[in-house]
């Protein structure tokens, strides 16, 4: 752990002076958590895509003027590449499509094979219960839920004091719980 | 009752998203084990987490790491070329600027130890081939040059030209010395003073 996040630190240093095969290692490292963060606010494969890639050319540009965090193992580094493929994701669905009906929301992959139907149906029931959420909320409980982000990196990437990450992560939690009542017996 | 128990449901959403210290665990832990109510509820915030990850990520549509900073590298290639070709002088202006400065500095140390020689040598009056003679009026023949270097080198430094008088009697060396030190230190200001837009540049992103 402390290996990995010394690595972190240097890779992150040299990016920071231009050094872009060290850029490249943390585009691969957090290519998978970008890349989800992005799909879970869209719903859409390429766009998460896309995002992810908008975002990693923003953070190349913005590294320089990231600072490394000092205390702690983390070196902040996951809330920050977090919170600017939030950012961009979220302008991108507000640009693409100011008021996101349900009716857009058609499920990935297209047919799925019949034993799996269920399971398809209840993913597809959960996703656009998270896309009815409020985007502010929508985006705390994914950063939670999904990636595993710790409240401070939440308040941090989505730049809102924690007391706010907790009362978003409530209200998601209670919304969907109302949602998909079927889950809780 | 209600307001008893208040503290712990705040406790169980912070167990449930492990954001309790391990003391702080184990309290939750021991209250967990005697509350049927925190039980109940920590089921709940279980299985809404299992139903958010039936939804998954279609990885098998989306493209690798690799492939990603294939392209990604690619962009910022490209932008790199594109900004070179609307600004080329960002292209030499570091190496042509430190030849430049470089050319500037040795130049003038150069023509410093040319006047020396001249003047000691007495081949030259150098105060006299100047222009310098009716104001050099009473400073001592032998420190006339660091008188002028003194002045000429002492403006950029901040030093009004006229606050300068040497004290009868200082050491030609000496003053020789301070001079040449004058001069390495308006050479060292202005080369950091150009390595430092260098590297604002550099910051906004513009020589990388
Ligand atoms: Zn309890």
């Amino acid at each position: 752990m402390t290996l990995h996040t010394a690595a972190e630190v240097d890779l992150i240093r040299s990016s920071q002076q231009g050094d872009a095969r060290a850029f490249g290692e943390l585009v691969r490292r957090y290519y998978r958590l970008v890349v989800s963060i992005a799909y879970r606010l869209c719903n859409d494969p390429q766009m998460a895509e896309d995002m992810a890639q908008e975002a990693f050319l923003k953070a190349w540009q913005a590294l320089p003027r990231f600072r490394i965090r000092e205390e702690g193992e983390s070196t902040g580094f996951r809330a920050w590449v977090s919170r600017i493929v939030v950012n961009a994701t979220i302008d991108e669905m507000r640009r693409q499509r100011p008021a996101t009906g349900l009716d857009d929301l058609t499920p990935a992959g297209g047919i799925r094979p019949a034993e799996a139907l269920d399971r398809v149906v209840e993913a597809e029931m959960v996703r656009s219960a998270i896309a009815r959420l409020p985007e502010r909320s929508r985006a705390a409980l994914i950063l939670r839920e999904y990636e595993g982000l710790s409240y401070e990196e939440i308040a941090e990437a989505l730049d809102i004091p924690i007391g706010t990450v907790m009362s978003r992560l409530n209200y998601a939690r209670k919304r969907l719980r109302e949602e998909l009542s079927h889950y809780f017996p | 009752m209600a307001d008893d128990h208040q503290p712990w449901s705040r406790w169980l959403i912070a167990y449930h998203d492990g954001e309790l210290s391990p003391a702080e665990r184990e309290r939750f832990l021991e209250h967990l084990a005697t509350c049927p109510r925190c039980q109940h509820a920590l089921a709940d915030l279980e299985s809404l987490r299992r139903a958010l990850h039936t939804v998954t990520v279609p990885w098998s549509e989306i493209s690798s790491a690799d492939e990603m900073w294939t392209r990604v590298a690619m962009h910022l290639e490209r932008r790199r070329a594109n900004r070179l070709a609307s600004a080329p002088w960002l292209h030499w202006l570091p190496s042509m600027g430190l030849l430049l400065l470089n050319v500037v500095t040795h130049a003038a140390g150069l023509l410093i130890v040319i006047v020396m020689v001249l003047s000691m040598t007495g081949l030259v009056n150098v105060q006299r081939a100047l222009g310098w003679a009716d104001r050099v009026q009473g400073v001592p023949a032998d420190q006339v040059l660091s008188w002028v270097a003194l002045r000429s080198l002492g403006g950029p430094l901040g030093w009004g030209a006229n606050m300068i008088s040497l004290p009868p009697g200082w050491d030609a060396a000496v003053e020789f010395v301070l001079s040449t030190l004058a001069f390495i230190l308006v050479a060292f200001v202005v080369g950091l003073a150009y390595m430092l837009s260098l590297w604002l540049l550099w910051r906004r992103g513009e020589l990388t």
